[in-house]
């Protein structure tokens, strides 16, 4: 592919059909056939940067304006481009508890957008869907409030499930992905379908000589509880056990 | 699916919701994959005071008294409880036993089933108990 196809006109060069479509073609397609390319502007139709969504007492939402990295948004294939705070405007919360979603709508004449919420997920004309919040029949819930562009904490690549575990045993997990995972955790519940507390696991009894439960090496986890018939899996300010499900979750 | 882990004598050692080939076994043991869940396959053998299994229990020697709940979910008219190492045969209704600790000697009280090849020690299928000092 060569791009751009098109090149500068001479003065008094006459616009042939060529350039002309030369011209469409790098602006729309960059320069690609129509065969095999979306256009730029359903390419760019989900974008979306530097947006981000924070509590503003009592009970609003605002994009707040940074002029160095303003918000950015395709709405409807019009490009626009915060200049200033985007408040949610008072009183757009009310009734029944629930989830309320969360617009930018764009306006006619105008190249910013505004903030909406509506306890309906579809969205409008001139509205796209950035994101959610709860509100409790009274107050908006500030850690509720979520964009869905936000990154996430993505699903463990190794996952043990729980498994019954007891004191002063060994238990080995081939976790399978071929090399030190980065980070990693290991939860210890009472209930078998993990419905009770999820204690993190750290050092566990003896009390006088506790230690470290868990180690890894590139291929399995290595596990040998504690050689004590108190606090040999669990040893917690939520509580101590000598038994109960361990499962460990693991990042690459 | 459950992946059941087996020591070399046979006995339960351990249950997982993990697959067979991310249990790596050690000294003998071997495995039995069962099509069941967690859940059901932790109420073969229960043990719990108050409703709380698989959790350590303390309660000094002055204190109320300790009932442990014996549960199975196996069609069983009986089952035989490790405490301490001296074996009791704990007879089910329903499925269901309570037993009363003694409270009056400060001590240590760690009960699981005697017959490890039909139930597992771990999970909710051990329990100990501690009766603690007046202060």
């Amino acid at each position: 592919m060569t791009y751009p196809n098109s090149s500068d006109v001479s003065p008094s060069q006459p616009t042939a059909a060529a350039l002309f479509n030369h011209l469409r073609k790098d602006a729309i397609y960059l320069g690609n056939s129509a065969a095999e390319s979306a256009t730029l502007g359903e390419f760019l139709a989900d974008y979306l940067s530097h947006l981000t969504l924070e509590y503003l007492a009592t009970n609003r939402l605002r994009i707040a304006y940074d002029p160095n990295f303003p918000a950015r948004i395709m709405i409807d294939g019009c490009m626009l481009k915060q200049t200033s705070n985007i408040d949610l405007p008072v009183s757009s919360f009310s009734g029944v508890a629930g989830k309320w979603y969360i617009f930018a709508n764009r306006s006619l004449s105008s190249t910013s957008f505004t903030l909406s919420v509506n306890t309906s997920i579809t969205a409008s004309p001139g509205q796209r869907l950035i994101g959610e919040c709860y509100w409790d029949g009274s107050n908006l819930l500030a850690n509720s409030i979520y964009l869905y562009s936000e990154p996430v904490l993505p699903p463990a690549d190794y996952d043990s499930g729980w498994f019954a575990v007891a004191y002063a045993s060994t238990y080995n997990k081939a976790h399978q992905l071929s090399s030190v995972p980065r980070f990693f955790i290991l939860l210890h519940n009472s209930a078998a379908d993990g419905s009770g507390i999820n204690n993190v696991v750290g050092n566990v009894g003896p009390v006088t000589n506790a230690k470290s439960v868990i180690g890894v090496n590139a291929t399995q986890f290595i596990l040998q509880t504690g050689n004590d018939s108190t606090n040999g899996t669990l040893l917690s300010q939520n509580g101590n056990s000598a038994a109960g499900y361990y499962r460990i979750q693991a990042w690459r | 699916m459950l992946t059941i882990i087996r020591d070399a004598n046979d006995n339960i050692k351990s249950y997982s919701q993990s697959s067979p080939e991310d249990a790596p076994l050690i000294l003998g043991e071997h495995i039995e994959k069962i099509e069941t869940t967690m859940e059901a396959y932790a109420n073969r053998f229960r043990l719990s005071i108050a409703d709380f299994p698989g959790q350590y229990y303390s309660c000094p020697a002055s204190g109320a008294e300790v009932i442990v709940s014996v549960q199975s979910s196996l069609p069983v008219p009986s089952v035989d409880l490790d405490i301490n190492g001296m074996i009791e045969t704990i007879d089910l209704v329903n499925g269901q036993a309570w037993l009363r600790l003694s409270i009056e000697t400060p001590g240590l009280f760690l009960l699981q089933p005697a017959d490890r090849r039909l139930f597992c020690a771990a999970g909710v299928g051990l329990l100990t108990v501690e009766i603690t000092p007046n202060e």
